[in-house]
């Protein structure tokens, strides 16, 4: 291991990796799920007490050995996420958001206000502690301020103002096409994050625990209505796995088709018709799910649209004792591009919990969970991307979920920055180390 | 030699209080021709139904997304592949998109606007008669029994008034919006429109409260009162068939200018998402989610706002016609137009 200096001058050690993994456990991350094969992690989680006995780490080597408990095919893009940043030993278990610990990139957070913004500043030890690490540039500013701005009207404004010069949020719909025919090329980029929109199917319960009504939502569903609502910005799909995913292979088992979707209706005849539709309150995710009940009620459904704060949405829908939970939208925005990343976690069985649920359809077909968990083991190479194109198909012969796209993210810049050198990651956006000016 | 005219020639039969009031109500041109203008925004909301059905041929709540309309010799998309929703046809698709689509949903905007009206004035009116019950019984009792009753209920009254009417509102829509009231028997879910009216009922409840117990402190002391007691009467028949029918022409007035107030905090709350729930529409919601779309579509937000502005204006010209027409030496301080408390004295 060989990680550089921490902007307080602290070498960084091989047992800071050991510490860092095992803080999450403490705090109770929703990113510790990654790291729970690990030998030990799961007592670990529980316990608190007497560290992960699967990670050694020697700080004289700076070797690190990690032993899991069964072979883990994703695990060296798990060590790639963000919840494994390594920190130094000691930094307190609680949130650190006001007093951020120190970490090892080209910046380091100066200062913090809470709700409003934050600052950066240069690592001092960076240059020198980095000089190997080609692929991170190094920064062109000296100092970088973030200004949390709720209205992204008001941030598309200030850029064209040159008041700022960037905005991480996406153009509000209405005014994408302005910006496209102004800006593109120039100041505007479309990037293309690998995500999935889709509306979830409650499998478990009537009335979407029959697969023939599940295949009537999904036939009658148009994406082409969809691809209007996002403005342009989505691109439709009906599958499981987005384009730019290995394993993608393009399906369309459902095209448009609202006589077929009544009939298979009518073939299933379900006794329950109530539904209620949950959808968060942002734009134009609060529309797709107008457009949802309606589509539910054409289809003969009684269908009540219930329309959440952002902030608390996936609290909600997460939590299995919420009443109601039958069908809603949501997003999924890749943590590392394998598909193992979405099945795993949406759709294995195992993934299905009381709190913080990610398999909100509630599906667990124990023949498709055998195949997640076997093809789970292997290094990913073309024969396993086949069988994830497989996966796929079979989940969506099942009809678990409604997928209806995937969604672009842009690049908006001012005036004064070089588009060009924005470099954008499919996984973690905009790298703010690359922006130069013109 | 003329003759004596007969007594009854000479003195024609008193009118009553409320002849009297329609004689000067009908004086107050400007008061008659806003009442107008109110029944106009009433029956034009009431025909939602007629031109939903006849001639938008679509629902309030109905997506047309990717459909296509014939107009004026054309065929034209409802919203086109950016998302931009199709403007103002007036007459040129047979009354279909009179005032174009609502968003990239493709509504009605002319449907959603009839029936978002109808919601508005619903909750106006609702809201207002929650408000005028509860204020009317514990001003009553406040003001006839005085001491510890005045007491209970003042220290009561005072809690929702600590609170700001906006703030209150939007706390408790906040909270109400996703579980729903359980109240015993009462039973909301979180999207029902109770749920905004009960809201707005309530926290104005101090704010009409307060001068009606001040009327009758002031007419529990007056000689019909002392008449009535004399009598026998029990304090239900004093409060009920003495001190109420003497307040009526307040407790009109207030509930004329209640009207305003509680659309106006309607279309605030559904404004901020907290007040009617989609897809439900009020002319709140209307300018809110509008509101998205300002840049390209400032029609969507400045037609209900207007329609508001015409129906609170409206209101609020009438009810101060009232207010001169029944009680014309009246002195009410309107604190619930004004919504601030008195800066002396004891809330109720």
């Amino acid at each position: 291991m060989n990680a550089g200096t921490a902007p307080d001058g602290t070498p960084v050690k091989a047992s800071d990796f050991k510490s860092s993994i095992e803080r999450l456990f403490k705090i109770n991350s929703p990113g510790s799920g990654f790291y729970s094969t690990i030998v030990g992690a799961e007592k670990f989680a529980e316990t608190k007490q007497g560290g992960i006995p699967g990670i050694k780490a020697d700080d004289e080597t700076g070797k690190i050995e990690i032993e899991l408990e069964a072979p883990r095919g994703t695990f060296t893009q798990e060590l790639g996420l963000l919840f494994a940043a390594v920190l130094p030993s000691g930094t307190p278990a609680k949130d650190l958001t006001a007093d951020p610990a120190p970490a090892t990139g080209p910046y380091m957070i100066t200062e913090v206000e809470r709700g409003r913004g934050w600052s950066y500043a240069r690592n001092p030890y960076w240059a020198k502690a980095n000089s190997q690490v080609d692929e991170v540039p190094d920064g062109n500013f000296d100092k970088i301020e973030i200004k949390v701005v709720r209205n992204d009207s008001t941030q598309v404004n200030e850029i064209e103002r040159d008041k700022t010069m960037w905005m991480q949020n996406l153009v509000p719909a209405d005014q994408r096409e302005k910006i496209i025919g102004k800006y593109e090329g120039t100041q505007f980029r479309v990037d293309y994050p690998i995500n999935i929109y889709y509306f979830w199917l409650n499998n478990e319960k009537p009335p979407f625990d029959d697969v023939k009504v599940r295949q009537a939502v999904n036939y009658a569903i148009d994406p082409a209505a969809l691809e209007r609502i996002y403005a342009g910005s989505l691109a439709a799909a009906q599958q499981i796995l987005p384009e730019g995913m290995p394993g993608h292979e393009e399906l369309n088992l459902y095209p448009h088709d609202m006589a077929k979707a009544k009939e298979l209706l009518a073939e299933a005849n379900p006794s329950d018709r109530d539904i209620t539709v949950w959808t968060d309150n942002e734009s134009p995710n609060d529309e797709a799910g107008a457009y949802y009940q309606d589509v539910l009620e054409k289809l003969g459904f009684n269908a009540k649209l219930k329309t959440i704060n952002g902030d608390n949405y996936y609290g909600i829908i997460g939590n299995k004792s919420t009443p109601d939970l039958d069908t809603g939208w949501v997003a999924f925005y890749e943590d590392y591009p394998h598909p193992n990343d979405i099945f795993q976690q949406l759709l294995a069985g195992e993934a299905i919990a009381p709190t913080g649920n990610t398999n909100l359809s509630y599906t667990d077909i124990p023949a498709l969970n055998e195949k997640i968990a076997k093809l789970a083991e292997e290094p990913l190479g073309s024969k396993q991307e086949a069988e994830y194109a497989e996966l796929d198909k079979a989940y969506m012969e099942e009809a678990v979920w409604v997928p209806y796209g995937t969604n672009t993210t842009s690049t908006f810049v001012n005036s004064e920055i070089d588009l060009d050198s924005v470099i954008f990651n499919p996984t973690f956006g905009q790298s703010l180390a690359s922006f130069e000016l013109k | 030699m003329a003759s004596e005219p007969n007594a009854e020639e000479a003195a024609p039969a008193a009118a009553g209080p409320w002849r009297l009031a329609w004689r000067r109500l009908r004086r107050n041109r400007v008061a008659l021709a806003f009442l107008g203008l109110f029944v106009l925004i009433v029956v034009f909301c009431m025909a939602a139904p007629l031109w939903a059905d006849h001639i938008a041929h679509t629902g309030p709540n109905d997506t047309h997304t990717v459909e296509k309309i014939e107009a004026g010799g054309e065929v034209r998309e409802v919203v086109n592949p950016s998302g931009r929703p199709i403007g103002a046809q007036w007459f040129e698709a047979g009354g279909r998109f009179f005032l174009g689509a609502d968003g990239r949903l493709g509504r009605d905007e002319m449907v959603r606007l009839m029936y978002g009206g109808r919601t508005s004035l619903l909750i106006g009116f609702a809201a207002t008669l929650i408000t005028t019950l509860l204020a009317t019984a514990l001003g009553l009792l406040s003001g006839y029994y005085r001491g510890w009753v005045d007491t209970l209920i003042a220290r009561t009254l005072d809690v929702i008034w600590a609170f700001p009417v906006i703030l209150l509102s939007i706390a408790l829509g906040l909270a109400l919006a996703v579980g729903g009231l359980q109240l015993g028997p009462l039973s909301l879910s979180g999207d029902s429109i109770w749920i905004p009216i009960l809201i707005i009922g309530v926290v104005y409840v101090p704010y009409m409260a307060r001068p009606i117990r001040g009327e009758v402190l002031s007419l529990r002391e007056k000689e019909f009162v002392e008449a009535a007691e004399a009598q026998g009467a029990g304090a239900l028949r004093v409060m009920f068939g003495e001190l109420l029918p003497n307040l009526a022409s307040t407790i009109i007035v207030f509930f004329a200018l209640g009207i305003a107030n509680s659309m106006l905090l309607e279309a605030l709350l559904s404004f901020l998402g907290v007040g009617v729930q989609p897809p439900e529409t009020s002319w709140g919601t209307m300018a809110g989610s509008g509101f998205d779309l300002i840049a390209n579509a400032p029609q969507l937000s400045l037609i209900p706002g207007a329609m508001i502005l015409l129906t609170v204006l409206s209101v609020n010209v009438f009810a101060d016609g009232l207010r001169d027409a029944l009680d014309p030496r009246s002195k009410l301080r309107l604190e619930m137009h004004a919504g601030t408390p008195e800066p002396e004295g004891t809330a109720v």
